[in-house]
């Protein structure tokens, strides 16, 4: 049985100018729902409120009506706060620091105890394929190399609840896939995952539910499987029939009076090829200035005992 | 010792300073951990290295700057005096710099989300960032204090450093001070013979007029008279006491010398005085250890029998005062310093508190404007009353009436904080000799510090805390 660790009801808030005049309505009246250990994708265009919904949740802004509940208590609370992991949509860490000095005082800021915090930190670079470049300053990263270091940031204090704002906004189709493999290793643990993003086949592909923002509403709100599923087509993926064969099968179709809409030849993706091109490129012994192959998630995540 | 050379190596000690620092803090909570990240941003981004060599480069260049016709004693004297005005200076413009700077950043850039949404953060960010600024300024005032030291003492000969000078504590008399009381028991007693006169008078006319009057009576000597003076120094006398006086005999008699008697416990001696000119007369040993005592001033008349110079004044708190020695030249600088360094954490919470509300620009024309106002003394006199107030009903009072003196009473609440901040200015004290006291600088850190930092510190973090941090403002 699951339980809601993030609970909005009638969520409202009007943004006001200077002079509290109302300028703009940005939620109007959200409902969410978020079980315990479920990756959850919050969809929308620009200016649908998931970002007004996220930084309500975090404690940034106060809603102008509606309840909101995070873990058991309103947002800001500051035990709720050392639960939550989040990932802002912009790079915005301290240019100057390095990579690693970053991940100490995100640990320091999250009440790390100082026994783990080195252990931690290291097993995060690791992950995030960031060892070799921990000690060069952040501002000197590529844009996504300060991706990574922000998932690692978000992680560090091992939360129970990660917000990711557009996590793969600027990485590569490897990390991409990385990040991707991360959360559904996040998920396996036990964790909640709130996931704002633009890109829509990635958020598909790993997410139990999603929702659909519009004008400050839920338009559509449910499992992948259930929102994307249509009665009236079928696809089929078979390995490559002989043009015989595929002209009997059509004909076939037709009688039953089912209209084709579309058959091609099987092809790579351009991820598929790209993957292949960077392991065939590792393999050979390539060496690159930027992010390594990284590793799986560390063992302290999901309170596992960090001595193992 | 060429000063040219002391620059590269003061700023090399800073550099020092700074890096072990950001090395140090490398352990513990939330406090210390955004202290170091503000020492690294001062250190990374060019703050402490361009700050510290301005500094350095304008404390070298004092030996060359200052006029070659100066005798020792005041080359000593502006040595002190401009080195210590321009490190207190420089030390408050980069505190203003690293608190604004630093906090308009978080905001400007967006980082202010990441930040507040970690636990412990909201009450630690504002206190972190000043700990970290007084850090760096320490960082750069150790050298300085050093660099200025190695300077004085190298600018007279035997060196002032070796020698370590006494300090002195400045003493004036009881009766150049006119208390309330009193005021009060002078105004009844010309009630009492004058109620014609007096009892006419509003309730502040009448004592504006007897404060008037008492201290004229005890700031004036006519010829032929004496007056009292009472002095009370509870630490005692000690041996190299002196009275020090600046006597003023009027602008037509500003070239003549007059005679004045000076009379001890049970001494007396003469001494010739000039208009302005400051002189002064050794204490006899016998008043060593005293706590309360009494010195007689007789004005004897010009010294020439042809000229008639009617009485002598005394003008200004210094004109009559007791230089007695405590402490010594070394212990008053770093005393000095010390409440340079409590100016300096004051402004950079005002500059912390103001930038959680206002821009990098507008929060740095804010606290500037209260350095100009604190520093020239800007606002005195602006809301001082120069007319005897009238008496108003205030039921006939109008609403708009109220407000203005609301605010006229804030903006005098102000101006005697802002004289507050003068008292502890000590430079020009310390490069004439003059000890800080302990009380003083205790003072300076429970007023400056402690009572008005703390309750903008508090005001910061409140305001910090109830502060929307979201997209909404960029909308």
């Amino acid at each position: 049985m699951t339980s809601a660790v993030i609970r909005v009801k009638g969520l409202r808030k009007v943004f006001r100018d200077f002079w509290f005049r109302a300028r703009v309505e940005a939620l109007a009246g959200v409902d969410l729902t978020i079980d315990a250990g479920e990756v959850y994708g919050l969809l929308g265009p620009n200016g649908s409120g998931k970002s007004t919904t996220i930084q309500i949740l975090l404690g940034l802004i106060f809603p102008t009506g509606g309840e909101v509940e995070v873990l058991g208590t309103p947002p800001g609370n500051p035990e709720s706060k050392n639960r939550i992991g989040y990932l802002p949509e912009d790079s915005v860490f301290y240019p100057f620091l390095s990579g690693r000095e970053m991940l100490d005082l995100s640990a320091r800021l999250g009440r790390v105890p100082d026994a783990d915090r080195h252990h931690r930190i290291e097993t995060l670079l690791q992950m995030v394929g960031l060892s070799e470049a921990a000690d060069r300053e952040i501002g000197d990263y590529s844009k996504g190399m300060q991706r990574r270091i922000g998932i690692a940031q978000a992680l560090i204090h091992d939360p129970d609840i990660i917000i990711l704002d557009e996590p793969t906004n600027g990485l590569d189709p490897l990390g991409v896939r990385q990040v991707k493999d991360w959360i559904r290793g996040l998920r396996d643990r036990g964790k909640t995952i709130l996931i704002s993003s633009h890109l829509l086949a990635d958020v598909e592909q790993v997410c139990d539910r999603v929702s659909i923002l519009y004008g400050g509403t839920v338009q559509a709100e449910g499992a992948v499987e259930e929102i994307l599923e249509r009665d009236d087509r079928t696809l089929w993926i078979t390995s490559r029939p002989s043009d015989e064969v595929l002209d009997v099968a059509s004909e076939r179709l037709r009688q039953e009076g089912l209209d084709i809409i579309s058959v091609k030849p099987g092809s790579k993706s351009l991820e598929e090829k790209f993957l292949e091109t960077v392991e065939e490129a590792r393999e050979q012994g390539a060496t690159t200035a930027g992010a390594e192959a990284g590793g799986g998630l560390p063992a302290f995540l999901g309170g596992r005992d960090e001595a193992n | 010792m060429n000063s040219l050379l002391l620059i590269p190596l003061a700023w090399l000690l800073m550099a020092a300073c700074a890096v072990l620092s950001i090395r140090v803090l490398h352990r513990g909570g939330a406090l210390s951990a955004i202290s170091r990240t503000l020492m690294a941003e001062v250190w990374r981004r060019g703050i402490l290295p361009v700050g510290g060599a301005i500094l350095y480069v304008g404390i070298g260049i004092l030996p060359f700057v200052l006029s070659e016709s100066l005798d020792s004693e005041s080359r000593l004297i502006s040595l002190l005096e401009y080195g210590q005005a321009w490190t207190t200076a420089t030390l408050l413009l980069l505190s203003l710099l690293m608190s604004c700077g630093s906090f308009c950043d978080e905001v400007l850039t967006g980082r202010i989300r990441w930040l507040v949404v970690r636990p412990g953060t909201t009450w630690a960010l504002l206190p972190g960032k000043f700990l970290g600024v007084i850090l760096a300024l320490l960082v750069m005032l150790l050298p300085a204090f050093l660099f200025l030291l190695l300077l004085v003492g190298s600018s007279s000969d035997p060196p002032v450093l070796i020698q370590n000078p006494d300090a002195v504590v400045v003493v004036v008399p009881e009766t150049l001070q006119v208390t309330d009381q009193e005021v009060e028991t002078y105004l009844a007693l010309q009630m009492l013979e004058d109620p014609q006169g007096w009892g006419l008078l509003a309730e502040e006319q009448g004592r504006q007029r007897a404060r008037a009057q008492i201290e004229r009576l005890a700031r004036s000597i006519s010829v032929g008279n004496s007056h009292d003076y009472w002095f009370q120094f509870p630490a005692g006398l000690v041996k190299g006491s002196v009275l020090s006086i600046r006597p003023s005999l009027g602008r037509v008699h500003r070239s003549e010398r007059a005679r004045l008697r000076v009379q001890f416990e049970d001494e007396m001696t003469e001494v010739v005085i000039r208009n302005g000119e400051r002189s002064t007369i050794t204490l006899p040993e016998s008043m060593n250890g005293s706590r309360e005592f009494r010195i007689g001033l007789q004005f004897l008349g010009a010294v020439d029998d042809e000229i008639r110079i009617p009485s002598v004044l005394w003008s200004g708190n210094d004109a009559i005062e007791l230089r007695v020695p405590d402490g010594t030249l070394v212990s008053a600088l770093v005393k000095s310093q010390m409440l340079a360094l409590v100016r300096c954490a004051f402004v950079a919470v005002l500059g912390l508190t103001a930038s959680t509300f206002l821009g990098m620009p507008v929060a740095t024309l804010f606290v500037l404007c209260f350095l100009v106002a604190a520093a020239g003394g800007g606002f005195t006199g602006a809301f001082e009353t120069k007319e005897t107030p009238v008496f108003a009903d205030p039921r006939g009072q109008e609403p708009s009436r109220v407000l203005i003196d609301a605010l006229a009473e804030g903006g005098d609440f102000i101006v005697r904080q802002l004289s507050d901040w003068n008292q502890y200015s000590t430079g020009a004290r310390v490069a004439a000799g003059e000890n800080v006291s302990l009380a003083e600088v205790i003072g300076g850190f429970a007023t400056i510090g402690l009572l008005w930092g703390g309750l903008i510190m508090l005001l910061g973090i409140y305001i910090c805390s109830r502060q929307e941090h979201g997209l909404g403002r960029d909308r």
